[in-house]
């Protein structure tokens, strides 16, 4: 019995160990943010944007964009702006801002790349999202030109190749 | 007794259903951690999951993603990644995971293992990851020259080897990394290594590369060679002597492409005369000139590269005359000698075979 017992309590213990020990939230998987996008609860997944798991956060910020939830855009915004947030947070809240497409979200993405040391993960991001935006003009190219000559290779090879094929429709 | 062993019975069959063993957002967490010694000892156990083929990828994938986040740069998670990266047995996603993660962790280190990557059997997504690694890599190798030529060389050895045009990356990363210089110590290299391996097509698909890369550039800088800069007047004889090193192995496919190439760069003094000197010698008494040669589609191209040439040099006028045109039957090389000959209009040898062999 006893060795059962020291069979059966890890192999318990790795059922709940499963889920973080210090999240605050309950456990998630993979998806069940995009439930809550179908089924409208924007309030719920809004709160997942300040999740203390950063994939959470991560997740939450994607799904927003995934599902264009432009009334979210303030939300998106804020995170982008938040130079404390990890940058691949950030980087998944320029994403789901260039796929809501709103072009008032241009001075926000402005804001991102007018930002000394902005990691190379959140300028390429920027990049595509800005763009991404409809209606944009010339804005838009105007914000990533700079960017042609950044000191990261690819974050330059990354805006020409934006220019080039006309970002913002400025060809 | 019963009770314990139903408790065990299920618990083992819902863990691995529910993917609780160890699921991939378990290991996401470890992104969150805080202080250097979390973010160590967080490295350490992504590290050892990255490396644990029992694990199901997502957890693998997932592990790969937080080591490529918290940048350790460590020799222990470089090494991990680049055995990852390196070994083509394990599942692509996860090779091409373990290459950007390299590609983050930005050190002489890791600029390494991607670049004895590329010399590896690579999918094309991976390919892509490592060249982008590379690229995030620049300012560290933009500093060396001899570093700039080991990371061309295994770039030329991987766009060689590849079904399909390399990704824009490399062509954005070569446009940065490669000078005449650069690429002319690159080929020689090649041909160094094609004449110790000659019976590995990869090397000598490598040399092809190579060659072309390399008068691919001494074409670029066109401008410059006419304009009379000093410094091209060696770069110019070190590239075609290079070319010539390559055209020696017999290669056919890179000994067509020199040849041709330095024809088509004819107009060059600088690239004619040495080209000249090195294919036919100023007498044409190169034995191994190409206008000897037994293929007739390297005749027909040695044909037309030594009317090209014949300008400038008295050699390949001399190889002309000497070599082809007395014995030469096949009509595809007179007729295009015939036409060389009425559009130069003063090749006089060529204009009496023409008597003889009017072109259709």
């Amino acid at each position: 019995m006893r060795v059962l017992g020291a069979l059966v309590v890890p192999t318990l213990l790795s059922l709940t160990a499963c889920c973080s020990t210090y999240a605050t939230h309950d456990c998630l998987i993979p998806g069940e943010l995009d439930g809550y996008a179908e089924s409208g609860e924007w309030e719920r997944l809004d709160a997942y944007l300040a999740d203390e798991r950063s994939w959470v956060r991560e997740e939450a910020a994607l799904v927003l964009g995934e599902h264009v939830a432009s009334h979210r855009r303030a939300s998106l915004e804020r995170v982008l702006a938040n130079r404390e947030e990890r940058p691949w947070v950030r980087a998944a809240a320029a994403d789901a801002l260039g796929r809501i497409a709103d072009p008032a979200s241009l001075p926000a993405l402005e804001g991102a790349l007018a930002e000394r040391g902005l990691p190379g993960e959140v300028k390429v991001a920027v990049i595509m999202a800005a763009c991404r935006l409809s209606d944009a003009g010339p804005g838009a190219a105007q914000a990533i030109t700079p960017l042609t000559a950044d000191e990261d290779l690819l974050v330059a090879t990354i805006a020409a190749e934006h220019l080039r094929l006309g970002c913002g429709g400025a060809r | 007794m019963i009770r314990g062993l139903t408790t065990l019975a299920t618990a083992l069959a819902l863990g691995p259903l529910g993917g609780c063993m160890l699921r991939a957002t378990k290991v996401l967490d470890l992104l969150d951690a805080q202080t250097d010694a979390e973010v160590a000892e967080s490295c350490e156990v992504a590290t050892g999951y990255l490396v644990d083929r029992t694990l199901w990828l997502n957890p693998r994938l997932a592990a790969a993603r937080v080591l490529g986040r918290l940048r350790p740069a460590t020799p222990e998670v470089i090494g991990a990644l680049g055995g990852v990266l390196d070994d083509t047995t394990e599942e692509p996603e996860l090779r091409a995971y373990a290459a950007w993660a390299l590609g983050e962790q930005r050190s002489d280190a890791s600029l390494a293992r991607l670049q004895a990557g590329l010399q590896r059997p690579l999918d094309e997504l991976t390919g892509r990851y490592v060249l982008e690694g590379l690229a995030k890599h620049y300012a560290l190798m933009a500093g060396s020259d001899e570093r700039l030529v080991s990371v061309v060389e295994a770039m030329v050895f991987f766009a060689a080897n590849q079904p399909n045009r390399p990704p824009p990356i490399y062509d954005v990363l070569g446009a940065r990394t490669r000078t005449l210089p650069v690429n002319v110590r690159v080929l020689e290299r090649a041909v160094d290594d094609a004449a110790r391996g000659a019976s590995d097509p990869r090397r000598i698909a490598a040399m092809y590369q190579a060659t072309y890369e390399a008068l691919e550039r001494l074409e670029r800088a066109r401008g410059e060679i006419t304009a009379g800069a000093a410094t091209y007047t060696v770069q110019v004889e070190s590239a075609v002597r290079a070319a010539h090193r390559a055209f020696l192995l017999e290669d056919p496919h890179t000994q067509v492409l020199a040849l041709w190439y330095l024809g088509r760069l004819a107009d060059l003094d600088r690239v004619a005369l040495a080209t000249a000197e090195s294919f036919v010698g100023a007498e044409a008494s190169n034995p191994l000139r190409p206008t000897l040669s037994r293929s007739t589609a390297l005749r027909l191209i040695a044909a037309w590269t030594m009317a090209r040439l014949s300008a400038p040099a008295p050699g390949p006028r001399r190889a002309l005359a000497a070599d082809i045109l007395p014995g030469e039957v096949e009509r595809v090389v007179l007729g295009l000698l015939a036409d060389v000959s009425r559009r130069g209009g003063d090749l006089d040898q060529l204009q009496k075979v023409l008597g003889v062999e009017q072109p259709r």
